[in-house]
């Protein structure tokens, strides 16, 4: 038994080593991470008046972060990332006086130290979630108090410590929903609305007893009413159907008045619209901008006789009112921005009290339509000693994007918070040289005889030889010519790269698919994005409960004359329909006749996929099925090609409305594509719905046939490639199924072939529970989810085998497919929480695999393929040892040298992707989420290069020490010869 | 009879009981426990570790983060067992399972994944302290003289070639009469010895002048 163990003991031990793990010198040497926040909601600008206005600002956003972004760089100073969905929803972010407070989830009240973004206290607001709660925040010399409103009654609390000094409960909480919290200089009110009947407004003192209670009829208000807070004590309502601004003041409770912009002679199209979170867009100490349209504001002021229109702005997509503080006295200053033309916004200045423009102030600004229309204007305006007017302005886009715009004009940084809604990854290969192109051109043509290509050889390698000593000249030129702008010009070269494949392949263009709409394209040497376009129409798809953005590299770079070609597909924002949108992923540039924002196309798409068979011009058409199962194409004309590989076409769907998956083959009908339904499998939705279907990937290589085993027979793999696994999660019914600790959760997964709707392989996991993640590779599936009996974290592994004859070795066909594939299964514990997973992918399929782990905890994790194998004996024999598999245990070794991306976490990770790179032993790796991290792994160590420490001056100076020996040696031989011939 | 009561009353208690149970699991559907501990390092006295550490409990959940003094709280939590994590870049911490009971009971114990019945408990309010720093790089191979000189293959070498370079030379320094004698002695020994190299080797090297060593032993290191 202990030599069992030790032999155990050292298996795991040589398996470690093939374990990719990082030296501490390549920190940072292929690997890179970029940290985002997301879309930004809440932001203000950090007032220390000691330390100069504005170093840093204070950001809330949509992914469920509270982050610090320095104003001079644009980089985190510190970042808090909190639970998915609604309990981790930053509700409302408030700042005054240096003191930081948050509202998460609805009921968590928590201040933090603006500086260094720790926690100082938090209090947790009892009651019901439904509601999320409300604060507001008093002054220091008011006493530093926070006003914390829940669903029930109005807390409080003391901003030093958190603790809790009194509490007013609220009346008629089941009818009046408590939303709005003021105060003034003595009084906090609060604020509830009765739907469709009046509003309730409660006054005390800050000391927590009830000075009055009034109750102000509003007909009007409604669910989705949207209000906000106008100089402190006042209530700013606007109601949609009637087009109305109504005010109260809290002060003198006793009437909303009613304002209508057309009676104010505001003219504009439709009324406003909806989606904007507030209608209010800035917030002055004595006016409001309000939003009418996109791009369309005006400023309003607020009186005792309603609103007044002080200055209507069409035509304006943000604007801003700041109060300047000159000597004596306060001037408000209006800042709006106005887009002029497709590369550039005007900003302008405005006296606010007389209306008048203020030309110091007007500027253009370079903002590439990349970014779609400015959405929310902040800054600061200070006047200088010289007596000139400075700000610092923070733009919010449509695309997400915030960038910060000095007084001259110049972007000071950009922040592409898209980039932290990818949704689809792609690598491009770059493309080669030309005169590399040229090269394999020779190869290329069957047509030509020797000759002919022997005076292409010389051609080619004149040309190349021409272009070294061209580069070389120019290099010593610039050398001599600019010495003293040498340091420019190297910055320069720092952001232009040159897009041209490396020796090894192993640099890439990434293009990346964002749920903002975005399309960007990243070096993956650098993270630097090299490209981006903003489709203002494109939507993901809802598939399976989820976001899904269709990106397919139609055409590689390896075609030279042809540009390699890109297409992402989406969903029409409003009409529901395909949207498509065609680029070339290496340049960034559009496809002939595309435009800028991508086509609509005039169907609905239920199924698109990338065919594996290119046409003459090197391009592989993108199918899709429709909602009246007609099958197109992108581009039109590969139908044509498309017609002749008809009867190997199968297209098979899966809906998890209906829990139906269904085959279809298609046929040709008066010049039109059908799809024919041939076969589905019911699912039964009344017990499950499906959440995954996971296919193999399409440009994976497999090597290897079979497995050998310890006798010297060969196990054969089961390759079908037209297998998809279906995850399909449930909860049991039935008189049983209810016990004390909640429903039970179970999951199934199915192993189904495409092309005949054959069950191939069925799991049922009882008492467990997602998320599932599944990876799908060669003959085998691995999958990870949480075990409810056990209360652990699990993976099981799958393998399919054919047996020890194949049935046919040159091609699979599911038709005549072999006979049911045995299949091997074995489960293990994994110790930490998985977010998503995946497999590495190398070029020829040689090298072994890693599946890539990203965890919750933020690491990076690779576990060899090796020990997640079902072959894994319980007790090993001489045959095992022979085969080569590493005695089971039921626990995965977890060790942190396994962790490729060490101590840079990445939160939220969404997904891995990994591509193969020229050399065999290494898989690129791109992980993505909040966060994007990109490095390289080889799973099986670098086995086709010299290792970096390879160490060449040991090698050489043995060398010359045994060349010096053997020299001397030989001297004295012959002197030893010499002296005997004298004897 | 007094016992049939007895029973009824027992039976009455219970029922109450659990009715009050019922009662106690729909409020908790509000659910307000709330785990504390606290997160200490001892290593290192500065505070910079505090800014990047998260509380994770059930693999993110629940995420709390610690106050100035390292101390947390988690509220809001439904009654269950729970995994409490740290998670910090620098630091490893273990885990810890803290379970609530419906009415509130908090205890908790060590994490055994393996083994989910051995209950091994620990104090509650938590406490963390750290295990060690996290290692995420392989060493490096470096090449060291000493390595190269506590090799036994190098040892082997140098052994006989102290015994080539200096036992000559001790012979040379002592009378030549029994430098002969020893020869001959050697002779006699090497015609019994079934290792006939090593005994042509060495009486070739005996006999030959000092020279002729020293050029056959820089022979020998070459190799």
């Amino acid at each position: 038994m202990a030599a069992s163990d030790f032999v155990r003991g050292l298996l795991i031990v040589v398996y470690f080593c093939f374990v990719s793990s990082l030296y501490e010198d390549q920190i940072g040497k292929f690997d890179w991470r970029q940290q985002y926040v997301g879309k930004v909601e809440n932001l203000y600008w950090e007032q220390s008046p000691g330390l100069g206005m504005g170093k840093k600002i204070f950001v809330s956003t949509e992914k469920n972060v509270l982050a610090a972004i320095h104003t001079h760089n644009g980089s985190i100073a510190w970042r808090k990332v909190f639970e998915d969905g609604p309990r981790g929803r930053v509700n409302q972010l408030l700042y005054n006086d240096d003191a930081l407070v948050t509202v998460i989830g609805g009921r968590r009240v928590i201040r933090w130290d603006a500086t260094s973004g720790n926690l100082i206290w938090e209090f947790f607001l009892p009651g019901s979630t439904d509601k999320p709660a409300t604060a507001t925040l008093t002054d220091k010399t008011r006493g530093g108090q926070v006003f914390a409103l829940s669903a029930e009654g109005l807390y409080g609390l003391s901003m030093s410590d958190g603790s809790q000094k009194w509490i007013v409960p609220l009346s008629d909480i089941t009818t009046v929903n408590y939303q709005y919290v003021l105060q003034s200089e003595d009084t906090v009110y609060v604020i509830g609305s009765h739907f469709g009947s009046h509003v309730t407004i409660v006054a005390t003192d800050f000391e927590g007893s009830v000075i009055s209670t009034n109750l102000v009829t509003a007909a009007w208000i409604k669910e989705n009413t949207k209000c906000d807070i106008v100089k402190h004590t006042e209530l700013l309502c606007y109601d949609q159907d009637t087009d109305v601004f109504y005010l109260l003041n809290a002060n003198r409770p006793e009437k909303f008045i009613p304002t209508s912009l057309q009676d104010q002679g505001v003219t504009r199209d439709s009324p406003v619209t909806t989606d904007w979170r507030s209608p209010v867009a800035s917030l002055g100490t004595d006016s409001v901008v309000v939003r009418l349209d996109i791009d369309h504001l005006a400023v309003l002021q607020p009186t005792d006789h309603g609103l007044l229109l002080k200055k209507d702005l069409p035509k304006f997509a943000a604007g801003l009112i700041i109060r300047l503080d000159d000597k004596d006295t306060h001037r408000d200053v209006l800042l709006a921005v106005q887009k002029i033309n497709q590369e550039e916004l005007m900003l302008k200045g405005f006296e606010l009290d007389t209306g008048k423009e203020i030309p110091d102030l007007n500027q253009n600004i370079n903002f590439p339509c990349s970014h779609g229309l400015p959405v929310e204007l902040t800054g600061i305006l200070a006047r200088k000693k010289d007596g000139q007017l400075v700000y610092k302005v923070i733009i919010l886009s449509q695309d997400y994007s915030i960038q910060l715009i000095h007084k001259s004009g110049n972007v000071a940084w950009k922040r592409e918070e898209a980039l932290a809604y990818t949704l689809t990854v792609e690598m491009v290969d770059l493309p080669v040289s030309e005169n590399q192109a040229k090269f394999e051109d020779e190869f290329g043509s069957q047509e030509d005889n020797i000759l002919t290509m022997f005076t292409k050889r010389l051609k080619t390698q004149i040309s190349q030889l021409r272009t070294f000593f061209e580069r070389k000249i120019q290099q010593l030129q610039g050398h001599r010519h600019h010495p003293l702008t040498l340091k420019k010009i190297d910055e320069d070269e720092e952001e232009e790269e040159e897009l041209l494949r490396d020796e090894f392949n192993l640099h890439k263009m990434i293009v990346i698919a964002t749920a903002a709409g975005k399309v960007f394209g990243m070096s993956s040497r650098t993270g630097n994005i090299l490209w981006q376009h903003y489709l203002p129409d494109l939507s993901p798809f809802k598939s399976l409960g989820k976001d899904v953005l269709l990106l397919y590299i139609q055409r590689g770079t390896s075609h030279f004359p042809h540009p390699p070609q890109g297409v992402v597909i989406g969903r029409n924002k409003i009409s529901e329909h395909g949207h498509l949108f065609a680029f070339n992923p290496i340049t960034g540039q559009l496809v002939k006749e595309m435009p800028s924002g991508g086509v609509t196309l005039n169907y609905i798409v239920k199924q698109a996929f990338l065919l594996v068979e290119i046409d003459e011009q090197f391009l592989k058409g993108v199918v899709f099925l429709d909602s009246q199962d007609q099958v197109h194409t992108y581009p039109e004309s590969i139908q044509k090609h498309l017609k002749t590989v008809l009867s190997s076409l199968y297209i098979y769907t899966c809906d998890d409305e209906t829990g139906l998956m269904k085959g279809y083959t298609v046929s040709k009908r008066e010049n039109k594509l059908y799809a024919d339904q041939v076969w589905s499998i019911n699912l039964q939705k009344k017990q499950q719905t499906i959440t995954q279907v996971i296919p193999k990937r399409t440009n994976e290589h497999v090597h290897s046939q079979g497995r050998v085993l310890g006798d010297r027979t060969v196990l054969y793999k089961y390759l079908n490639p037209n297998v998809v696994v279906v995850i399909t999660e449930g909860e049991e019914t039935g008189s049983q199924a209810q016990t004390q600790k909640g429903p039970m959760n179970f999951f199934n997964l199915y192993v189904i072939d495409t092309v005949v709707g054959h069950v191939i392989f069925h799991a049922n996991h009882r008492r467990t529970k997602g998320p599932i993640s599944v990876v799908h590779s060669e003959n085998w599936i691995v999958y990870s989810y949480y075990s409810d009996k056990q209360r652990r974290y699990e993976m099981a592994a799958l393998e399919m085998y054919e047996g020890k004859e194949q049935s046919n070795a040159t091609a699979f066909s599911s038709f005549v497919a072999p006979k049911q594939p045995f299949v091997m299964r074995l489960a293990f514990v994994f110790p930490l929480p998985i977010s998503t997973m995946t497999t590495t992918i190398t070029e020829k399929g040689i090298t072994h695999k890693d599946v890539i782990i990203a965890l919750k905890t933020g690491g990076l994790f690779t576990l060899p393929k090796a020990l997640l194998d079902p072959r894994r004996p319980p007790t090993p024999t001489q045959e095992t040892m022979e085969e080569g598999t590493i005695p089971y245990s039921p626990d995965l070794p977890v060790n942190t040298e396994g962790i490729i991306n060490y101590n840079q976490s990445l939160s939220n990770i969404q997904g891995i992707y990994t591509a193969p790179a020229g050399l065999e032993s290494t898989s690129l790796v791109l992980a993505y989420g909040l966060d994007i991290f990109h490095t390289r792994v080889e799973p099986s160590k670098m086995f086709d290069v010299l290792k970096e420490d390879f160490e060449h001056w040991i090698i050489a100076s043995v060398l010359a020490i045994m060349f010096m020996l053997s020299f001397v040696t030989q001297k004295l031989a012959a002197r030893k010869a010499l002296n005997r011939a004298w004897k | 009879m007094k016992n049939m009561q007895h029973l009824l009353h027992f039976l009455a208690i219970y029922l109450v009981h659990a009715v009050s149970e019922i009662i106690e699991n729909d409020s908790g559907l509000g659910s307000d426990f709330k785990i504390t501990g606290k997160v200490e390092i001892l290593s290192s006295k500065d505070k910079e570790w505090l800014t990047n550490t998260q509380i994770l409990v059930d693999g993110g959940e629940y995420i709390a983060y610690p106050r100035s003094d390292g101390s947390f709280v988690i509220n809001g939590l439904p009654s269950g067992s729970f995994v409490v994590e740290i998670v910090n870049p620098t630091y490893l911490f273990e885990p810890a399972r803290v379970e609530i009971t419906s009415k509130g009971k908090i205890r908790a114990r060590k994490v055994n994944y393996l083994q989910a019945s051995v209950v091994k408990t620990i104090p509650y309010p938590l406490e963390f302290r750290e295990r060690r720093k996290t290692n995420y790089f392989q060493v490096r191979d470096q090449w060291k003289i000493t390595d190269f000189l506590f090799n036994p293959m190098v040892l082997t070498m140098v052994l006989p070639l102290l015994m080539i370079m200096v036992l000559p030379k001790m012979m040379n320094a002592a009378d030549p009469e029994t430098q002969k004698e020893m020869q001959s002695q050697m002779k006699a020994l090497n015609d019994k010895s079934s290792i006939p190299d090593m005994s042509e080797f060495l009486a070739g090297l005996f006999g030959s002048d000092s020279k002729k060593s020293s050029s056959k032993s820089k022979a020998v290191r070459k190799k």
